[in-house]
């Protein structure tokens, strides 16, 4: 049934999804040959200005709209006349929010993959791609030695439950906001933004009260340059309290949206 | 004969307002019952808890023994009185659907119900007509071969000769192991093929008997009754 | 709906009615192989349950009987037929009679305006 629910969810996203990641590779791709018509990306040029200005405006809102998309297609197939076949198809609330919550996950991905993508034929050539490639050949040494490991591999794991938490924000923004009758909308965006305060609050919070740590700067070996930084550990912290913050937002956002899709469910 | 639905001390609430009040029900398979009441009597608040789109604020409700959920669902058809196709689907995506998620969707009797309606497969659901919409969500609904079809308001709305098709179909479809629950205020046009009638007012069971029990005991159709029991 | 059926009275009963009255004028012969209970229910917008019963009384009339593996059959019993026919002329010749009653009419009027209105309608 999982797969099923996800075969469908994924269909009808991404017939949208596709398209507008499309436009926003052909703007990268026009703007690219605008540059290379012109003698290269110092040139400078209207159409090519524009083009640029142009691309950077859709990529952009790309990224945005895939969230909100996502949270908005949610909202339609769980919390309107739609619901209706949704709520009743024999799987479980964890079930559609499982299958609808991995293809945002995994177009969240995408998305971000495109951004890239768009970046790259705008502006790459040899010399961007060798000193991307040391880079990332950089870091996935750095993975497994030095004491710069842990704060690799927490940034990297934030990376990861960053996609999560936001869908997982959004279905439950949706979800509290089909508590206000007449104004569900109006109550998903304004969830969210309360979603969003608690968040920084808490953050703070963490913060100031795990701030005052063992300053003693750390000794950091990259080849064979020593560095002594201060507030590595500082930073460690930080970001192992953001996961932590994280995982508590995913499972908090999962258990109130299915909570609400259980018991509170009130179709019109 | 097994019951197919049972409900004790069944009690939904929105807020202050109360729209099932201790609802005792208990309704046998092989069936066609009609659950009359006027707008507001509880008639949708009762469907919508068999189908788990509400959760009981008291009492229990079991459809063949079970609680409303994944398994219920799989054995309860319902047809809404609201339309939840989704515009931008052709009516063969949506028939393709019913067949990936129901195992007890009959494909063949799908079709047929499409091809005497002369309704196009490859045609998109926005390009049809409200009345062509219904019938295509009553023949999904139809096409189940459930345990317990719930349908809310289905004549309602609809002009007379789909009323007549729309009846005609629940007739046809009628299997002696499936019960259909038909909630409806419009009782003269369906009383002729019900068996059995429950009146709901303000949320309580007033009335549940076979339908010639009226007829014999009181002389009167049900239509009559109902005009009666539900004076304003 | 094809049939038109009193609500205020049991369905089976005039479903009963109406076949009885197929057979007795010849609408269904003799030996006539009938619907099935679910074609005839969409026929009558009736309930297949109702129209089962229905079914169920007739055949204990004698009017219609089941073959197993073929279905239901018309009586080939013409006498049973003929005294159901002689039957039913019985009872509305006694409803007549009851109205003419109530209007005031007494048996020698009453044949009188019979053969008078057999005689125009000529």
């Amino acid at each position: 049934m999982l797969r099923k629910l996800f075969k469908y969810e994924w269909k009808a996203a991404s017939q949208t999804l596709i398209v507008l990641h499309a436009i926003v590779l052909l703007f990268a791709v026009f703007t690219r040959i605008s540059f290379e018509v012109r003698g290269g990306i110092e040139e400078d040029s209207a159409i090519s200005g524009l083009l640029l200005f142009l691309s950077i405006m859709i990529t952009v809102t790309a990224a945005i709209f895939t969230v909100i998309f996502i949270g908005y297609r949610f909202y339609k197939s769980v919390f309107t006349d739609e619901g209706y076949l949704t709520n009743t198809l024999p799987v479980t609330p964890k079930q559609l929010i499982i299958s609808k919550g991995l293809t945002g996950v995994i177009w969240q991905a995408l998305d971000i993959v495109i951004v890239f993508a768009a970046v790259f034929i705008i502006v790459g050539d040899r010399a961007l791609f060798e000193e991307l490639a040391v880079n990332v050949k950089k870091t996935a040494y750095y993975l497994f030695r030095g004491n710069v490991a842990v704060t690799t591999w927490l940034v990297l794991i934030t990376v990861v439950l960053t996609p999560f938490a936001y869908m997982l924000k959004m279905y439950a923004s949706v979800s509290l906001g089909s508590l206000f009758s007449g104004h569900k909308l109006l109550g998903a965006v304004g969830s969210y933004i309360g979603i969003y305060i608690v968040e920084q609050i808490i953050m703070f919070l963490t913060i100031a009260i795990t701030g005052n740590q063992d300053s003693t700067p750390t000794t950091i070996q990259l080849g064979i340059v020593k560095t002594e930084v201060e507030g590595l550990q500082l930073m460690n912290t930080t970001l192992a309290i953001n996961i932590i913050l994280t995982l508590v937002i995913m499972f908090v956002g999962f258990f109130v949206t299915k909570y609400i899709m259980t018991k509170k469910l009130n179709l019109q | 004969m097994s019951k197919i639905l049972e409900c004790q001390g069944l009690s939904k609430r929105y807020g202050k307002k109360q729209a099932l009040k201790s609802v005792d029900l208990s309704l046998e398979s092989g069936r066609i019952i009609g659950l009359l009441g006027p707008n507001g009597s509880g008639k949708t608040t009762l469907i919508k808890l068999i189908n788990g789109l509400l959760s009981p604020s008291e009492g229990t409700l079991l459809i063949d023994g079970n609680m409303p959920g994944v398994k219920t669902k799989e054995i309860v058809s319902y047809l809404p009185e609201r339309t939840y196709l989704n515009e931008n689907q052709r009516v063969s995506d949506i028939i393709d659907f019913f067949v990936d998620f129901y195992a007890d969707f009959d494909q063949s009797r799908a079709g047929d119900m499409l091809k005497r309606l002369s309704i196009d497969p490859t045609e998109r659901i926005k390009s049809l007509s409200k009345g062509t919409r219904e019938k295509v969500q009553l023949i999904l609904v139809m096409s189940r071969r459930a345990k317990l079809y719930c349908l809310d308001e289905p004549i309602a709305g609809v002009d007379p000769a789909a009323r007549d098709y729309i009846l005609d179909t629940i007739i046809n479809n009628y299997d002696e192991n499936a019960t259909i629950l038909i909630s409806t205020h419009l009782i003269s046009d369906v009383e002729n093929i019900l068996d059995e009638v429950i009146f709901l007012k303000d949320g309580q069971i007033s009335l549940q008997t076979a339908v010639d029990d009226i007829r014999v005991n009181q002389a009167k159709s049900v239509d009559a009754l109902f005009r009666e029991v539900f004076r304003c | 709906m094809a049939w038109n059926l009193d609500s205020g009275r049991p369905i089976y009963i005039q479903l009963v009615e109406r076949i009885e009255l197929a057979v007795i004028s010849g609408r269904y012969e003799p030996g006539d192989k009938i619907p099935s209970v679910r074609e005839l229910a969409v026929e009558a917008g009736v309930n297949p349950n109702t129209m089962q019963k229905a079914m169920s009384d007739l055949e204990r009339e004698g009017l219609l009987y089941t073959e197993r593996t073929s279905g239901r059959f018309v009586t080939e019993d013409r006498v049973l037929i003929d005294k159901m026919r002689k039957e039913l002329a019985a009872a509305q010749i006694q409803e007549f009679m009851k109205k003419m009653n109530q209007m005031g009419f007494e048996k020698d009027d009453i044949l009188h305006l019979i053969h008078k209105n057999l005689e125009e309608g000529k």
